[in-house]
């Protein structure tokens, strides 16, 4: 898809921002992945996951996260999802996902 | 077995409705749903006096249409026909399509699609680009539909995940097409997807959940099952003798 591309910029030596595009889905799950997996290894702690574009997740997008979290939390540190769109909001709670990921919710809505 | 899916079968409803000629439309019609891949067309156009006997053919037409999973659309009805069921009650339940260009569609198989009042219908080639551009066509044709935001996320996410899993599970290529539909009813949404890929049942296909467990084992797959069955209210599958998976989704959105 056009508006598939993320990305990426370094806040500090620990932390890296990264901003979805309006969807996460097959076309670039597993550029994400790639990215997080990248990220570990150059050193990076603590990874932010700015959402707020972020209009359709798929499964696979979903699985990108879900798959690379763990990397970080090994080190002590963590992915945080910020500014989550009201649908992602709803298939992370369809998915019961809410307990088990790091969310800073700066876009609190109720979904109609 | 290789399964045309782009060609709809087209039958006409009768003008003179006498007992002969309504037995040799319904063996026709049945002949025509044994082949037929999602949906079927009467043309409506020739009626122009209507008589119950229209309206009981149509209405047995319906029934076997329903009976074997085939959507049974009403091309080009006059007046009097669409008068006619809609003084009976039954406007609601049979699909009309007015447009002019669907058999050409049907026979070209192109792959644009039909938007009735209350359907989209498609048929994508089995690629990832087509299933994007798929997943838009649904998202502009529930902007139509009073449907909830949360309802609205769900519709897209079955079709999006239940089409991809055609794409990667199905054996079939990028030149097979996946027959998709959305049919908004009164209180229901019904998603029908029909493709003649290997057999998968999505309704009963083991599914082991565990958030905990994936996130410690670094598991990024198997979430796309999960969510088709959480969101819908039933999955129902179907694989017909001639090797074709029909798996019809249904959610009720009031």
């Amino acid at each position: 898809m056009s508006d598939s591309k993320i990305i990426q910029q370094q806040v500090n030596d620990n932390s890296l921002r990264i901003k979805t595009p309006g969807v996460l889905d097959n076309s670039n799950a597993h550029e994400m992945i790639e990215i997080l997996i990248d990220a570990h290894k150059r050193g990076f702690v603590n990874i932010v996951i700015d959402m707020s574009d972020l209009g359709f997740i798929s499964s696979a997008g979903v699985g990108s996260i879900l798959g690379t979290v763990e990397l970080f939390r090994e080190v002590g540190g963590d992915i945080i999802l910020c500014n989550l769109t009201p649908s992602v909001v709803h298939v992370f709670e369809v998915l019961d996902l809410t307990d088990y990921l790091t969310v800073r919710s700066e876009l609190k809505e109720t979904i109609r | 077995m290789s399964v045309d899916t782009r060609k709809t079968p087209m039958l006409e409803l009768p003008v003179d409705a006498g007992f002969e000629r309504q037995q040799e439309f319904i063996v026709e019609l049945k002949e025509s749903v044994k082949h037929a891949v999602g949906e079927l067309f009467v043309d409506c156009s020739k009626v122009e006096q209507v008589t119950s006997t229209h309206v009981n053919i149509l209405w047995r037409a319906y029934s076997i249409c329903k009976d074997s999973g085939v959507r049974m659309i009403l091309k080009n009805p006059t007046e009097s026909v669409v008068r006619v069921l809609s003084i009976l009650d039954l406007r609601e339940m049979f699909l009309i399509d007015e447009s002019n260009d669907y058999s050409k569609v049907s026979q070209e198989g192109t792959q644009k699609p039909q938007t009735l009042d209350n359907l989209l219908s498609m048929k994508i080639k089995l690629e990832s680009s087509e299933i994007a551009t798929g997943l838009k066509r649904v998202q502009e044709f529930l902007k139509s539909v009073p449907v909830t935001s949360a309802c609205s996320v769900e519709i897209e996410t079955i079709f999006y995940e239940l089409a991809t899993n055609v794409l990667l599970y199905s054996k079939l290529t990028s030149s097979d097409l996946l027959d998709c539909s959305v049919e908004v009813t009164k209180n229901r949404i019904t998603m029908k997807f029909i493709d003649s890929g290997v057999l998968f049942d999505p309704s009963t296909a083991e599914i082991r959940y565990d958030p905990k467990s994936m996130i410690s084992n670094y598991q990024k797959r198997g979430l796309g099952l999960v969510m088709i069955r959480r969101m819908a209210d039933t999955i129902s599958y179907e694989r017909r003798d001639d090797g074709v998976n029909i798996v019809t989704v249904m959610k009720d959105w009031r």
